[in-house]
């Protein structure tokens, strides 16, 4: 039976909203994140939280607004201002029929005390509603003065959000007493998720990584799907996953790729973003090759990379800024698996191709992803273990990792995680493999050699008299293998050292969803 | 009124009504256990630095904890010790080199409330603290996973423990991986006897920069407590259980100077 689901992660997000709440200062806040990625739910747990304090609450209008004409909008408001108590605040002549009565019936509801939670609100940057920031403005200077009351803007299109709210231009641009920008779960609650809905198992929960991400929204539908845990076979196991959640024909997140696109992408820069998904690590070279020449790839992979941050482009390590070894990929987990892997099955599926067939063909190209995927994911627990002051290797740099391009010298170096501390001169060279198997004689040799050339290297040359520390990684090491590769020195450490780090049981158990729940991520 | 005052600040996913609820055992079962209470109000407020604090010279008492979301255990712990620390009057006399006593019975009363929240929130869960009930147990884990990481020597072993680390005590006050280790070898006389603690409601309240050494300390200690018109039971308590000869002896070395010192003076 699936277990019941919880409000996850997020405690910092909640302090700070639950510490305007209870404050008695007006606030206009933003809260940005992506589609799914928890903005109402982010709401609705703080305000639930409050009502510990606050028996009574805080009154709050949520009003999501239409991408419609100004007196649809209106009328929505009529409707959420209808469903709650605050008829009072606005009189029967006062009710709003257009842009600036929207408006001022905002203001009239704040000046109530009501907290005001503008939904969507990235619609109001282009079209019929675009005057509404302008005159929020308005309305907002206004309100600065008082003591109760707050507006928060709530929009998953960061570029819009930005142009709004960020841009020295916009009207309501310097006006923000605070902003919240929702990223994907950290991996703590990424393994404590998995570890209620997925039985803890950490091969399985790097796939549901490599699909999901940290976006909570997902995992919540992959817990409420018929429970494919008793699945033994991991093959089996995902192939059933992938039907049920994006290839059946009412499968939930079926369309869900194309709707994240469509909001945020213009025909070039989704050409551009689905050769870099294919490729997972792609050169601006390969993008080259693999695109018609009327796209200007420098162009979209600016918009992609700096102002839609949809993409990450990395360097090796102590690479000039404009270095041409750099890598681009898809930053959004989510995004990346579907276009790379799910897409294609579901073209076949949409044409009545469906079964074992399709799903089969999804699972090599998932296995290839879940290789970059663990990659990505040990770079970040090395961070956050490191973050979190848990481990016994503090960073004082981003993790990065090191390659070449082979022509430059006679051999290829690829090196996936270094790590290191400026202060204590400890350098850790990492491999990470997807199966600890991979791990062989041979790729352990291979690995040690990759270093020792990387060393010497012009970047590599800084490290040469540090202390050099040997890793690998893997979701899950047999015990037996871990004491022999430890034995000859390797630090070994996997997913299930990750989450053991970041569960912090120094400090306890956590009262929050109660006992049972503590329980299970013991 | 309530005598604790949790700040507004970033407490991250929790209630301020249920932080103090947790905080308002603590302060209870302390309370209960000194036959006292704070002189001052107390406002407890956020603190990123990695030890909690009290605030010397501030009245209201000002805290500072690291505990955040709903670890109660962690607040339970750190709220513990700041709040001993006020019992002991820490700022009454300060900077002496005996205050990494100051420090051990404090860890001692963030284990012994620990300890003894574990049946106070069976018997009476605090109202405001969502599930305290189910809670309960996991004080009592949260205090014994820190007593089996500083596990003490044997009773009779340590004299010769003290013997060898006081030197480290006195340099460093705040070595607390020491003082753990005697405030687990402390804790069962404490829970056995939670009157133990009344006597530490008289620390600092002399000048013990004179207390030439520990033996001399507990000694002023005893004093102080007879002056408040009762009989001294937890100084002699610790001169048997650490070891009076020990003590005597770095006594006998360490007068002597003094005197001598005292006498050319």
């Amino acid at each position: 039976m699936a277990s019941a689901w919880h409000f996850y992660g997020r405690e910092v997000e909640l302090g700070a909203l639950l510490k305007r709440f209870r404050s008695h200062r007006w606030f206009f806040g933003s809260i940005r994140g992506r589609r799914r990625i928890g903005k109402t739910d982010l709401l609705r747990q703080s305000l639930q939280l409050l009502k510990e304090d606050h028996p009574s609450g805080r009154r709050v209008l949520l009003f999501q607004v239409p991408d419609s004409t100004p007196a649809d909008a209106a009328g929505v408001f009529r409707t959420s201002i209808a469903g709650g108590d605050f008829g009072h605040a606005i009189s029967d002549a006062s009710r709003p029929s257009n842009l600036p009565e929207l408006a001022v019936a905002i203001g009239n509801v704040i000046r109530e005390g009501v907290i005001v939670i503008i939904a969507d609100f990235q619609v109001c940057h282009r079209g019929p509603l675009r005057g509404l920031p302008s005159m929020l403005q308005f309305q907002v200077d206004r309100l600065q003065d008082t003591a109760n009351g707050g507006l928060i803007v709530m929009g998953s299109v960061q570029s819009k959000m930005e142009a709004m709210l960020a841009n020295s231009r916009a009207p309501l641009f310097g006006r923000l007493t605070f902003s919240l920008s929702l990223d994907p779960w950290d991996l703590r609650t990424v393994f404590e998720v998995c570890d209620r809905h997925a039985s803890g198992d950490l091969q399985r929960c790097l796939t549901l990584w490599t699909l999901f991400g940290g976006v909570p929204k997902y995992w919540r539908l992959f817990s409420e799907i018929d429970d494919p845990r008793s699945i033994s076979d991991w093959s089996e196991w995902a192939a059933t996953l992938c039907e049920s959640l994006f290839l059946q024909p009412d499968a939930r997140l079926r369309d869900e790729g194309e709707i994240l696109l469509g909001r945020e992408l213009s025909r070039s820069n989704l050409s551009v973003l689905r050769v870099i998904a294919e490729a997972d690590m792609c050169t601006r070279a390969a993008l080259r090759d693999a695109l018609p020449g009327q796209i200007d790839i420098s162009r979209s992979l600016a918009c992609l990379v700096r102002d839609l941050r949809l993409v990450t482009r990395r360097t090796p390590v102590f690479a000039r800024e404009g270095s041409t070894k750099a890598r681009y990929s898809v930053s959004d987990q989510f995004l990346s698996a579907w276009l790379s892997a799910v897409l294609p099955a579901l073209y076949h599926a949409r044409l009545g191709d469906t079964g074992g067939a399709v799903t089969r063909r999804l699972l090599p190209r998932l296995q290839t992803l879940e290789g970059f995927a663990f990659e990505r994911m040990v770079r970040e627990a090395i961070e956050e273990v490191s973050r979190a002051g848990v481990d016994d290797f503090p960073l004082t740099e981003h993790v990065r990792g090191y390659w070449n391009r082979p022509r430059e010298g006679s051999l290829p170096i690829e090196i996936d995680v270094v790590a290191w501390n400026e202060e204590r001169k400890r350098v850790r060279f990492g491999s990470c493999k997807r199966q600890a198997l991979k791990h062989t004689k041979g790729s352990l040799d291979a690995f040690r050699m990759n270093v020792r050339h990387f060393l010497e290297t012009r970047e590599g040359r800084r490290f040469r008299d540090w202390n050099h520390e040997y890793a690998v990684y893997t979701p899950r090491f047999p015990d037996e293998m871990r004491q022999r590769l430890k034995a000859d020195g390797w630090v070994c450490q996997d997913l299930g050292d990750f989450r053991e780090m970041l569960n912090r049981p120094e400090r306890g158990r956590n009262g929050d969803s109660g006992a049972s729940r503590s329980d299970r991520i013991a | 009124m309530s005598v604790i005052t949790v700040c507004n600040a970033n407490w991250g996913a929790t209630s301020l009504s249920a932080i103090r609820g947790v905080l308002e055992s603590v302060h209870g079962v302390l309370a209960e256990a000194f036959e006292k209470v704070p002189s001052e109000p107390i406002r407890v407020q956020t603190w990123s630095s990695p030890r909690p604090t009290v605030v010397e010279d501030e009245r209201p008492y000002q805290v500072f904890l690291t505990a955040r979301d709903r670890y109660w255990s962690w607040y339970a712990f750190e709220f513990a010790q700041q709040i001993c620390h006020v019992l002991t009057n820490y700022d009454n006399c300060k900077g002496h080199k005996h205050k990494w006593f100051d420090e051990t019975l404090c860890q001692l009363a963030s284990l012994f409330a620990l300890h003894r929240m574990a049946d106070s929130w069976v018997a009476n869960p605090p109202p405001t603290v969502p599930r305290a009930l189910e809670f309960a147990p996991y004080h009592l884990e949260f205090a014994e996973r820190i007593e089996r990481q500083h596990e003490p020597p044997r009773p009779e072993g340590l004299p010769e423990w003290l013997k060898e680390e006081i030197d480290h005590l006195e340099a460093d006050s705040a070595d607390r991986a020491r003082t753990m280790i005697l405030a687990v070898a402390l804790l069962p006389e404490f829970l056995r006897d939670p009157s133990l603690w009344v006597d530490c409601g008289a620390l600092n309240t002399w000048d013990a920069h004179s207390d030439g050494n520990f033996a001399v300390y507990l000694d002023s200690w005893s004093a102080r407590v007879q002056e408040q018109g009762a009989v001294p039971r937890t100084p002699p308590f610790l001169r048997r259980l650490l070891g009076s000869d020990t003590m005597g002896l770095r006594l006998a070395a360490m007068s002597l100077p003094n005197r001598d010192l005292n006498g050319a003076a």
